[in-house]
């Protein structure tokens, strides 16, 4: 260790280019990885329920005008009545082991979320106030369990929640979102402030159930939710689009019961006014979302910059370790020649990379952190709905920059590593004879 | 009086593409402890090759090394570093001192590489007190003349106390004053500490100063 420190001492003019070079690529990974470790992160955040088995079948309703539309069932309660026939159907398929009522797929469809701001009745956090998420969901629907949500400790099970006739001042909740509120304590029971929109109206609303926390759409980070029972052909008298969403049994594959789907059972689902529309895994609604926001392009252009700054890395570095240690054949000759393996030449020369890269990182790392305080790091997909309720690693500043600063640290070192690995093992295998001819 | 180097038939032959170059044609030659004994011959004539192979830093095509008993044939990288860490000292023509390190740090080298070597830097300091230069300690190797540079490179081969001493042309570099000083600290290393020296020269005078001359010609011995 001494000697790696000696030789990088002593030859510090030689390596000062190359040490500003480190702190500038610190600092440029940083820039090029941050967002991309962003990505990643939101992309492989657990959704909080299990989409692995979900397959989303989505109804039109026939206009008017169409041939087959019978105005005899086009009100609510036909509507209400054909519905359950469908679900009736759907759960006598021998692939679905459940099905429910989705509306308009309210865990992905902003369109029927809304915003509440909620306060709490605990003197402790009184002053808190929350913009949440809203899930509408259709009572008697079977909804949690279909959807794959779990009860948090000591709540009803998921089962329960479905069949609970909530009125208008009960919600369900996320544990995430209930712990922002009553940190220590059960939520179940507890009551919230409940602040209109227009913040006249204020009423309070008991929580009767908490699930464990999920994420609305995979592309945000929040597991802040709150669920509400509304019965959809009430309030969508004009409604034309409205899905069911079924749970595979285990060992069946989406891929294959969406495939297998054909004319028969497409029949058997024309039912009054309403007609199989698309049918679709989960998994492509959520891929659907990321897609429509341009999060998926954007994730992959990310990375696609960020191989191609990691090659240019790695050849860069190569290139400078290359030439650095080109210099030094004739050195590695007079070691050799009194008693260095060819595994502690290659040794001294990665330690001296090693030490020069942490070096230079450390003070890379520390620029960007100034850089960082007046800027911010990258918080990926952020629009309103994901506001105050963020709450992992990447909305954590000292988190943030320490587990980038990781990442940062461990593809430099890896580089680094590389770029010296290939000119120390040519150099560590030339015959002593010949380096010491080398001048 | 014992052999401490002993090489039998060995030869040394260079391939590359189309050509084949003998170096050394089945060349038999034993130095005893304790001697000074230079090789003479003209360039190309396989001397340096010759101490190359005694140095165990390049391997014969064909015969057998021994050094201080052992045969090397068939040792390992490991154990022949260990050898010439341990029992060979190296002094070359344009010393090969390395530019970026300190005379003391320069003459460390072979007890860093050394397993359980203790005191480097006093051992060091003794090493470069006994070639006279002492009061030079924190200087670079471009701050030094060629005769000073020579010392310390001699310093770097003793430092581990190794039984051999090998100096391919030590004062080929040098002028006739530095030469003969060079020469005298070898005769010292050799008379008071009891090193065995084995030196490659062209220069007649210094070699007639050693016990023994080995003549080569065309990669053979002659008398």
């Amino acid at each position: 260790m001494k000697i790696i420190f000696k030789n990088l001492w002593h030859r510090r003019a030689q390596n000062g280019w190359l040490f500003a070079e480190l702190i500038i690529v610190t600092f440029l990974a940083w820039e090029i990885i941050d967002p991309v470790a962003v990505s990643i992160s939101d992309r492989n955040e657990p959704l909080g329920y299990d989409a692995d088995r979900l397959v989303n079948l989505s109804f039109i309703s026939l206009p008017e005008n169409a041939a087959e539309y019978k105005a005899e069932e086009a009100d609510s309660a036909s509507n209400v009545a054909n519905s359950a026939k469908i679900a009736r159907y759907l759960e006598s398929l021998p692939e679905v082991e459940s099905a429910c009522f989705a509306g308009s797929n309210p865990i992905l469809n902003s369109s029927s979320n809304y915003w509440d701001q909620l306060r709490s009745g605990n003197p402790a956090v009184d002053t808190l106030v929350k913009n949440i998420i809203s899930v509408q969901y259709e009572p008697d629907s079977k909804f949690f369990e279909t959807m794959g949500i779990e009860s948090a400790p000591g709540s009803p099970s998921p089962e329960e929640l479905s069949r609970l006739n909530i009125g208008p001042r009960e919600i369900i909740v996320t544990e995430d979102y209930a712990r922002l509120f009553w940190p220590d304590e059960n939520a179940l029971g507890k009551k919230f402030i409940t602040v209109s929109r227009d913040g006249k109206d204020t009423t309070y609303t008991t929580i009767v159930g908490v699930v464990k926390g999920l994420r609305y759409q995979s592309i945000l980070r929040s597991r802040c939710l709150i669920f509400k029972q509304d019965r959809y052909f009430d309030y969508n008298t004009d409604f034309d689009e409205f899905a069911y969403t079924v749970r595979l049994a285990p060992g069946v594959d989406p891929k294959q019961f969406v495939a297998d789907f054909g004319p028969e059972r497409r029949n058997k689902l024309s039912i009054g006014n309403f007609r199989l529309n698309k049918i679709a895994e989960q998994q492509a609604l959520i891929d659907n979302v990321e897609f429509t926001y341009g999060i998926a392009s954007n994730r992959k252009i990310k990375m696609i910059l960020c191989s191609f700054f990691l090659i240019n890395l790695i050849l860069g570095t190569v290139g400078c370790f290359w030439l650095q240690t080109r210099r030094r054949v004739s050195e590695t000759g007079v070691l050799r020649s009194f008693g260095a393996l060819k595994s502690q030449i290659i040794k001294m020369l990665i330690g001296e990379s090693v030490v020069l890269a942490t070096t230079a990182f450390i003070i890379g790392d520390l620029l960007y952190l100034q850089y960082a305080l007046k800027e911010g790091f990258d918080l990926g997909f952020v629009n309103n709905m994901s506001l105050n309720v963020i709450d992992n690693w990447v909305s954590n500043f000292w988190e943030h920059f320490g587990i980038v600063s990781l990442i940062v640290y461990a593809l430099i070192i890896i580089c680094v590593i590389i770029g010296t690995l290939l000119p120390a093992l040519k150099l560590s295998r030339i015959n002593p004879v010949d380096a010491l001819r080398d001048e | 009086m014992s052999s401490i180097i002993k090489l039998q038939n060995i030869s040394k032959i260079y391939q590359t593409k189309n050509i084949e170059t003998s170096a050394l044609d089945d060349v038999s030659l034993e130095i005893e402890e304790g001697e000074f004994v230079s090789i003479m011959g003209p360039s190309g004539c396989g001397k340096s090759t010759m101490l190359n192979i005694m140095g165990l830093l390049d391997k014969p095509t064909s015969g057998t090394v021994e050094i201080k008993g052992k045969n090397v044939d068939g040792m390992s990288d490991k154990a022949l570093a260990r050898l010439r860490n341990e029992t060979l000292g190296f002094v070359f023509q344009s010393f090969h001192l390395i530019n970026t390190l300190n005379i003391v740090d320069n003459v460390m080298i072979p007890l860093v590489y050394r397993h359980g070597a203790k005191d480097k830097s006093r051992l060091a300091r003794e090493a470069l007190e006994r070639v006279g230069l002492s009061h030079r300690l924190g200087h670079m190797p471009s701050q030094l003349s060629g005769g000073q540079a020579q010392r310390v490179a001699i310093a770097r081969a003793i430092v581990g106390n190794p039984s051999i001493i090998l100096a391919d042309e030590p004062c080929g570099n040098l002028d006739s004053k530095m030469g003969a000083e060079i020469m005298d600290l070898l005769h010292h290393l050799n008379k008071d500490l009891g090193k065995t020296i084995v030196m490659v020269t062209h220069n007649a005078d210094q070699a007639r100063q050693t016990d023994r001359i080995i003549n080569f010609f065309d990669g053979r011995r002659v008398k």
